[in-house]
């Protein structure tokens, strides 16, 4: 073949390669025929020809680098979401918080971090799955554009109500499990005993005042609803040591122990004792769903008493 | 993985295109979706980058209609075949019940056919299938490139390259043409039924 057949049969190949979306293929080929060309002096409009192919050459790189950059997993339509999740939840379809679950696992295998995370924060309302939905959260977070969002995330859940402390020293540690592998260095706060949970230390402390507080048979206290209804609600105190008081709360009245925010304090607050009826205020703080025993599925909130 | 509803008599299963990058797994669907109208039970959903290359997957389902007693639907799903896509392919991969291989005639795409067809192999394992029971065709694509002047592999050298072992059933095709892509489909069809028919039982006898 000569060296005029030669040329146009690779700047052809390269022409096809490129249609076909071998990039790499097509480069190569208008590389070979560039060497050509430079070996050759005699080729006729030698400039113009280098110059033509320089454009293509520089052109295809322009792609390439667009396509290197490409995110692997950008996030896509959300009717896209949809399919990926009716196509593929493999899960248990008998087991509705497993199906639950499974659905928004198959949106993180394909990167959908943002969308899975809002899916996983709904979740995050029943009991059962909170903790295995909030370990999605972090893992999604860290994997996302910002990893710091699930820095974030935990910190934002250290006052929320629906996580215990033993809940959130388990989320701790699994995030700082993590944060190595994506390079952060971050000191996680520790689910603060002090202000976050009653332990059996503090309910006996000896701390005078605690023990010249009269014993409570009941207390009553004023919730506002999801429908923004104001009322109040009286419980027996099933366990008090000093101004530290805990109080048990039906399963069936979950909105209740909703209601209750882990930190917050209760004003006019109605403290029922054998002698008389005092007011006062009332820090929520525990919260617990009792897992064993004659009272399970039970909610189990602490209150420390204070302005009597 | 096929699922057989016994009572109301209705198959539905997974084909899978598989293969190198560009090597024309999405236009065998598009082909299929512009004339198997009919049979098309829903639209075609392509997730691509913005290169045009399939990003997730294609995904389109056909309804075959009563096989034997029995309502067969069938969905058909291409993986994306870029190397950087590794993970999102073997997701696709998911209970795959049949195989169509799209190898890439042209010569230079030789080594990416090799390769592809052992990442085939490999996520196919990580499931616990083997690539010698899966139904599997094979597609040498791009067959029309030769009357251009491209540099295209013959036949023969690609099934010695392939296909020696695996001895599957070969189709010589050009899909932007649809030559050879009804062949294809048919033949993947009849293999991974006649599969599930010995695994569910879910025809009648004829």
């Amino acid at each position: 073949m000569d060296l005029a057949a030669k040329l146009k049969s690779l700047i052809k190949s390269a022409d096809v390669y490129q249609s076909q979306g071998l990039l790499s293929e097509a480069r190569q080929h208008y590389q070979h025929a560039r060497r050509l060309i430079d070996a050759h002096p005699q080729v006729k409009n030698r400039a113009a020809l280098l110059q033509h192919l320089d454009v293509r050459i520089s052109r295809l790189d322009a792609r390439l680098r667009t396509l290197e950059k490409s995110p692997l997993t950008p996030e896509v339509a959300p009717q896209d979401q949809a399919l990926i999740q009716r196509l593929f939840s493999f899960g248990d379809a008998e087991n509705p918080e497993q199906a639950a679950l499974q659905g928004i696992l198959a949106l993180v295998q394909f990167g959908q971090y943002s969308r899975a995370i809002q899916q996983f924060s709904v979740l995050l309302d029943r009991p059962a799955i909170r903790f295995v939905a909030a370990k999605n959260i972090l893992r999604c977070g860290l994997n996302g554009d910002d990893p710091q969002t699930a820095v974030r995330q935990y910190g934002q859940w250290l006052a929320d109500p629906r996580f215990d402390p033993e809940m959130l020293g388990k989320l701790k540690r699994f995030l700082e499990n993590l944060l190595p592998q994506k390079g952060i260095s971050a000191t996680l706060p520790d689910p603060d005993h002090a202000t976050l949970g009653i332990t059996l230390v503090e309910m006996s402390a000896d701390n005078p005042a605690d023990q010249d507080v009269i014993d409570i048979t009941a207390v009553s206290f004023q919730i506002t609803g999801r429908d923004r209804k104001v009322r109040r609600l009286e419980y027996e105190v099933s366990f008090q040591s000093g101004n530290l008081i805990s109080i048990l709360i039906d399963e069936r009245e979950k909105e209740v122990f909703e209601a209750l925010r882990l930190g917050e304090t209760l004003a006019e607050v109605e403290l029922t004792s054998p002698m008389a009826i005092f007011k006062g205020t009332a820090k929520i703080m525990e919260k617990n769903q009792i897992k064993v025993g004659p009272r399970k599925g039970c909610f189990s909130v602490g209150l420390k008493i204070a302005g009597i | 993985m096929a699922v057989f509803n016994v009572k109301k008599r209705e198959i539905e299963c997974k084909l899978v295109f598989y293969g190198p990058g560009r090597c024309g797994k999405t236009t065998n669907l598009e082909w299929i979706h512009r004339t198997f109208a009919r049979q098309i039970a829903g639209e075609m959903v392509s997730i691509n980058t913005e290169g045009d290359r399939t990003l997730f997957f294609d995904f389109l389902p056909l309804g075959l209609g009563k096989i034997r007693g029995c309502d067969v639907r069938v969905q058909l799903y291409t993986v994306p075949g870029q190397v950087k896509y590794g993970s999102t392919r073997k997701l696709v991969l998911k209970g795959v019940d049949g195989l169509v291989f799209v190898a890439d005639s042209m010569s230079v795409r030789r080594e990416k056919n090799i390769l592809s067809l052992k990442d085939l192999a490999a996520n196919l394992k990580s499931y616990g299938l083997s690539i010698f029971k899966v139904p599997l065709v094979f597609q040498f694509n791009k067959r029309d490139l030769e009357t251009e002047g491209i540099p295209v592999m013959p036949v023969q050298q690609m099934q010695r390259e392939l296909n020696r072992q695996l001895q599957a059933p070969v189709f010589p095709a050009s899909a932007i043409r649809g030559e050879g892509v009804p062949a294809t489909l048919k033949e993947a069809l009849k293999l991974t039924l006649r599969h599930l028919h010995q695994e569910m039982h879910w025809a009648e006898p004829t």
